[in-house]
């Protein structure tokens, strides 16, 4: 476990650092793709698989190619313009530095002080409510099951504002005939 | 949310906006092998919009005073409440439709798309004033505001159609967002969704803090930008200009009202404590004097009639939160102090003005539009204030519908606009909060005054010559004596309306549901 757990970090840091060092913003999207699916994996690992599967779709999905639209929109392909001033450069390096002091001190705070591996099944259920399935089912199953229970009314409804949202793209999209 | 969960009966509450979805999805179809697009499901549409109007008064009629049923756990009622929203909804989509039909044929832009995307908006606002949960209040919110982005940017050859649209979908979005983050802050200190358990959370002391204030602060404006209250009413002006005049007729008056009805169910179901109260009351006092204030001062600039009836929809809100203080402000200091010992009374009278005035507005607003687009020419877009010169000899019928539509606006007796504002007033007045009273009454003035210019040109100013007239469609001379004839009915009758306003504003807390 520890090991596939160090292999993941390692693809989620590497291509993390491609992202921000590739000066085509085509292949900088391409390696945060990877990023994304390294740290879905590590959500896996910890047990939460809705958390990984949203990531994949969400962010691996739409946000994605949210980006590469808003790239080849504004022809970002090699960005020419772009000065790597040490200034820049610094800025973003203390920056990056106070990120990980804080994530650091947060983990501290927590008292997590060292990776281990879960018991077995995921979480203990302590999420879960009295008389609701149990998060050591697996909290696919959990989220699904309040989703088409509780939350169907919700649920629903979500299908119609995406239908309106698939008529009023047709509709401001479409060519006159 | 408690409780399990669906039965088939649960459809049946949901009848009135599951009819409006169902209903637009079938006006979506006829326009493929239709010869002229449109001509089908435009009538179609306002069929279906008549037919809901039906069940929706046949629901209150057998709905039984003291109880109303519910569904999907409690997160949706079908109460009086809802039900007299619901009927307003209705009509601003039916006299929107009428407005449609007489216009976008000029446009030669008629197509079913557009009558379903006002089914679908209508049944959004539905779902708002229905919801017992802050998520289907906010799921309806978005079916409402989406279908309404597209709405206004309908008209894609237009410039401004197209601007309207790009601002209203930015602000849109944006204060969704911020709503949004204050419904989970307030999910995150109550550890609820559904509002009664929001509010059992609060009167057990076990939500508050600062987490749970800045919810509600961006709450309010989240839907502070939704009604386009000042502060937030920046984009109001433009999009009501550039939108097509039967949207603007439409989200000005039903959008507004579904906002209102949402706002009412948050704030007296979920987040009614003295505490909470504390928070909201002097934030919603501050957004309507300065609606009201602004609004109205801002109006007397514009010489555009759309964008004066945006300035003034503006202050009309306003008076509306004003109803909303007196509401909440039985809560806090000065009307808990006038409210000693006569329990719900306060509660009851604010709730039913602004009842009133949600159906007053919608017909006086939509009227009011409704001229506007009968004036439209091919050669004039019929907007401006002069473009009004000489109507009273042109076709005097038709200026005088604007007349009561604009006195109706101003508050004028005999019309419904003054019976809407007498209850408004008399509402804070009862809370002990006269002096906003005061201000109302002096922006009412302050108001008539821009009103009145347009009558000036009506009726005192000769008419250019040579002026193209543009022929008016039956369909468009129904929907203004519609609303003219509303406006003098309730003006001189009020009392039935009156009537079903209280057994609306009875229902909005109902003790067979909030336990």
């Amino acid at each position: 476990m520890p090991l596939i757990f160090y292999m993941l970090a390692l693809v989620a840091v590497v291509s993390a650092l491609m992202v921000v060092t590739r000066p085509n913003a085509v292949h900088s999207a391409m390696w945060l793709v990877l990023t994304f699916f390294a740290v879905a994996g590590l959500y896996i690992l910890q047990g939460a698989e809705y958390i990984a599967a949203v990531q994949v779709l969400v962010y691996a999905g739409g946000i994605m190619v949210l980006f590469l639209f808003v790239i080849m929109l504004v022809n970002l392909e090699q960005v020419d313009g772009f000065v790597r001033s040490r200034m820049r450069l610094s800025g973003a390096v203390v920056l990056a530095g106070l990120m990980l002091v804080s994530v650091g001190a947060a983990f501290r705070l927590a008292g997590v002080t060292q990776v281990v591996p879960l018991p077995d099944g995921g979480l203990p259920g302590s999420l879960a409510g009295p008389g609701e399935p149990s998060l050591a089912a697996g909290n696919l199953e959990v989220v699904g099951t309040i989703l088409l229970t509780s939350y169907l009314l919700p649920f629903e409804l979500v299908s119609v504002v995406l239908l309106v949202a698939v008529v009023g793209a047709i509709v401001l999209a479409r060519r006159e005939a | 949310m408690p409780g399990p969960v669906f039965q088939p009966a649960d459809l049946l509450t949901l009848g009135p906006g599951l009819a409006l979805i169902i209903g637009a999805i079938l006006v979506l179809i006829p326009d493929l092998w239709a010869r002229r697009r449109g001509a089908v499901s435009a009538p179609l549409a306002l069929l279906f919009a008549v037919a809901t109007l039906a069940l929706v008064v046949g629901i209150w009629v057998r709905s039984d005073p003291g109880a109303a049923p519910t569904a999907f756990g409690g997160s949706f009622v079908l109460d009086r409440f809802a039900l007299f929203f619901d009927v307003v909804f209705l009509i601003s989509a039916i006299l929107a439709m009428g407005i449609s039909l007489h216009l976008l044929p000029q446009d030669d832009a008629q197509t079913g798309e557009y009558y379903a995307l006002i089914l679908f908006a209508t049944a959004g606002m539905m779902f708002m004033t229905s919801g017992l949960d802050l998520l289907v209040i906010w799921l309806g919110l978005e079916l409402m505001t989406l279908s309404s982005y597209v709405l206004c940017g309908y008209l894609r050859t237009s410039r401004r159609s197209s601007e309207a649209a790009l601002k209203y979908f930015l602000l849109g979005a944006f204060s969704t967002g911020i709503l949004l983050y204050g419904m989970s802050l307030i999910y995150g200190a109550t550890g609820s969704t559904y509002l009664p358990a929001i509010r059992g959370a609060l009167d057990a002391g076990t939500a508050g803090g600062g987490l749970f204030s800045l919810g509600v602060v961006l709450l309010i404006a989240g839907f502070g930008f939704k009604v386009a209250a000042v502060p937030f009413h920046q984009w109001a002006p433009d999009v009501y200009e550039g939108a097509p005049t039967g949207i603007t007729a439409f989200i000005s008056t039903a959008g507004k009202a579904a906002a209102l009805a949402a706002m009412l169910r948050i704030f007296a179901v979920g987040l009614w404590g003295s505490q909470v109260a504390a928070v909201w009351v002097p934030l919603v006092v501050v957004l309507a004097a300065a609606s009201m204030i602004l609004g109205n001062v801002t109006a007397l600039l514009q010489t555009n009639v759309k964008r004066m009836l945006a300035y003034s929809s503006i202050g009309h809100v306003g008076y509306i939160l004003m109803g909303l203080v007196a509401v909440g402000s039985q809560l806090t200091g000065s009307g808990a102090r006038a409210m000693a010992g006569r329990g719900d009374d306060l509660f009851r009278f604010g709730v039913a003005s602004i009842l009133i005035y949600a159906l007053v507005y919608t017909f006086t607003n939509v009227g009011a539009f409704a001229v506007v687009a009968a004036l439209r020419g091919r050669a004039l877009a019929g907007e401006n204030v002069e473009d009004f010169a000489g109507l009273a000899h042109r076709r005097p019928l038709l200026a005088l519908a604007m007349l009561v539509f604009l006195l109706s606006l101003a508050g004028i007796p005999a019309t419904a606009g003054f019976i809407g504002k007498w209850y408004l007033f008399g509402a804070v007045i009862r809370a002990d909060m006269a002096w906003l009273a005061v201000i109302g009454v002096v922006m009412s003035v302050v108001s008539a005054y821009y009103y009145l210019r347009v009558v000036v040109a009506m009726y005192m100013r000769p008419a250019p010559e040579g002026e193209e007239q543009a022929p008016v469609s039956s369909v468009l001379t129904a929907t203004v004596a519609m609303a003219m004839g509303f406006i003098l009915l309730i003006g001189v009758f009020p009392q039935p309306f009156l009537d079903l306003a209280s057994q609306g504003a009875a229902h909005l807390r109902l003790p067979s549901w909030l336990g």
